[in-house]
């Protein structure tokens, strides 16, 4: 269970997560190019296997400042007090593996229903795209925070 | 602490099981019921914000496209208030994580009773934040947009939340 006191000084979290995240977000604006480029070549690859042919995403997708939630994200997991280095990237890396495995859900059953004609995308589909990124985020926050703030197992001294 | 059969469910599911469950429920029914919970948290965010804008001498007239967003035009900037913008979301999020967490029912309501004017308060703040600083200084607005509608979101929820956990008091004396 998550304890009481997990954030002693929540007034402190909240500022210093202010303040990495406005530092983090310009270079975040850089690096979302190189992400978006991964996920439509992703996605272009799931239209080619389950769409109908020819059809691929438009290049202009690729661009700037996309997905500026993962930013937070990663300034999250930075300023979470009481945890090492080696904890910290662990669920960043962890955490961008799922986002990106999100995002490219999202976009790929974004496109296959636009092709379908659908008037309106299915529930699962809306809800994904609205609270998608802010619910996985803090779920796996939760997550990581709950693994680190289990007690460790005693190990009894052996008698010789 | 009683240990009642629903509580006895509630901590071998965990907390983290029940935070994605609650979540689940929460988008389900905003989603739902938008007309009754999502569209009129719009509108009074929207109004209030208008209203202090104009207290505080700026031009701002409040239009609407009916069931999408509110339009807020001042004479430098027009805002399309969006459920986003108005960090329904985050609320959403909120209150599944004080849901999930194991204490009592009055706990509880005492969370929601000052964690949803915490939030209305916070996001009206933004948006008459943002408002002022497109005035101030236009160039920022891109940044500020971003940054105060989409990102400070999830540090303001674990904020409310974490300062209510805080103050329970011990599972012994409840």
């Amino acid at each position: 269970m998550i304890h009481k006191g997990l954030l002693q000084r929540p007034g402190g979290f909240l500022a210093l997560f202010a303040l990495v995240t406005a530092l983090s977000l310009p270079v975040w604006d850089v690096l979302s190019a190189y992400y978006m480029h991964a996920i439509v070549w992703l996605v272009n690859g799931g239209l080619a296997l389950f769409g109908p042919g020819g059809l691929r995403l438009p290049t202009s997708l690729v661009r700037d400042g996309v997905y500026p939630g993962i930013a937070g994200a990663i300034a999250l997991f930075v300023v979470t007090p009481r945890q090492g280095w080696r904890w910290r990237l662990r669920w960043v890396g962890l955490l961008m593996a799922v986002m990106f495995a999100v995002h490219t859900a999202v976009l790929l059953a974004e496109a296959m229903t636009a092709v379908s004609g659908l008037a309106t995308a299915p529930l699962p589909l809306r809800l994904a795209r609205t609270w998608g990124t802010s619910a996985v985020v803090i779920w796996v926050w939760f997550v990581a925070v709950r693994r680190s703030s289990q007690p460790a197992q005693r190990i009894d001294p052996v008698v010789q | 602490m009683t240990v009642t059969p629903l509580s006895a469910v509630r901590r071998r599911l965990g907390f983290c099981a029940l935070f994605g469950l609650h979540a689940l429920f929460m988008a389900y029914a905003l989603d739902r019921w938008d007309t009754a919970l999502s569209l009129p948290w719009l509108q009074a965010i929207s109004y209030t914000t208008a209203r202090l804008l104009q207290m505080m001498g700026m031009t701002v007239s409040l239009g609407a496209v009916p069931g999408e967003y509110a339009i807020l035009s001042m004479q430098h900037i027009v805002f399309h208030v969006t459920r986003e913008c108005t960090g329904v979301y985050a609320l959403g999020l909120y209150v599944a994580a004080v849901l999930s967490y194991p204490t009592i029912l009055a706990q509880r309501l005492k969370a929601l009773c000052w964690g949803v004017p915490a939030f209305f308060c916070y996001s009206i703040a933004r948006l008459v934040l943002l408002a002022v600083i497109s005035a101030v200084a236009p160039g920022w607005s891109g940044f500020l947009h971003v940054y105060l509608l989409v990102i400070v979101n999830a540090g303001f929820l674990l904020w409310l939340w974490a300062t209510w956990v805080n103050h329970l008091p011990d599972e012994k004396s409840l």
